[in-house]
């Protein structure tokens, strides 16, 4: 038996969109991005699966596990992105400030 | 003008006052130790690829405690800044991977094969570098 990760992600990016309704627009670029650059370690798993190097239960650890990995890297995101608006809000707030400052 | 003056004072005094803050600030001993942690936790990973004799848990439990130590003392530090929750999240996964792998690696009756300790290097590497990159994107000061 071989495994066709393509199609799989494929799969799995319909489910989520079905899962997600409404709300897909805001997880669809943040979940393509994950499952791609994770494509060569989904198909690993698999292949180890499907080689017996694991078993059934070790093999649901380490998929819950990804899904983990996937909720660290939003939360990454996230901060990087609060970060990011924290320094440009400053920045204008800085101009602003130098603006009144001159025309005093 | 000493009116002036003092109206100048004010605005400054109001102006820093409004800086927004939302994340803590970069802090490069963080990062070090995100650094550094991520490259012990590694090691052990690669000693026991490396080791076809005796991958007992027992051999390599020393280096798990340094590396617990590492990653308790960064979550200490992120504990301290200011709006922690996102950071804290972040290494309380880290965390609570890490003590999982390690403790699979305790509980485990056979000694791990190849594809087991290449799974969890993999996957403790993946929240080692969302921590990293999290730091990384935090405002260094110099930018402020």
């Amino acid at each position: 038996m071989s495994l066709n990760i393509n199609t799989t992600i494929q799969q799995m990016l319909n489910a989520m969109k079905t899962e997600a309704a409404g709300g897909w627009d805001k997880i669809k670029d943040a979940s393509n991005s994950f499952l791609q650059a994770h494509k060569q370690r989904l198909q690993q798993l698999a292949d180890q699966r499907l080689n017996n190097e694991i078993d059934d239960d070790f093999l649901k650890a380490r998929l819950a596990d990804e899904e983990d990995i996937l909720k660290a890297e939003l939360i990454a995101e996230k901060i990087i992105t609060e970060s990011a608006a924290q320094q440009a809000i400053n920045a204008a707030f800085s101009v602003l400030e130098t603006a009144i400052l001159n025309a005093l | 003008m000493k009116t002036k003056f003092l109206v100048s004072v004010f605005t400054v005094l109001v102006f820093i006052s409004c800086k927004v803050s939302f994340v803590p600030d970069y802090d490069a001993s963080v990062e070090q130790q995100i650094i550094d942690g991520a490259k012990a936790n590694d090691k052990i990973y690669l000693e026991l690829l490396a080791d076809s004799v005796d991958r007992s848990y027992a051999k390599y439990s020393p280096e798990y405690t340094d590396v617990q130590a590492e990653i308790n003392s960064i979550d200490l530090k992120i504990q301290a800044s200011k709006h922690p929750k996102d950071m804290h999240m972040l290494d309380s996964m880290l965390l609570v991977h890490f003590i999982k792998y390690r403790d699979e690696h305790k509980q485990a009756k056979t000694p791990l094969n190849n594809a087991m300790i290449i799974d969890y290097q993999a996957d403790i590497k993946a929240f080692w570098l969302a921590l990293l990159k999290a730091e990384q994107g935090l405002p260094h000061s110099t930018s402020n």
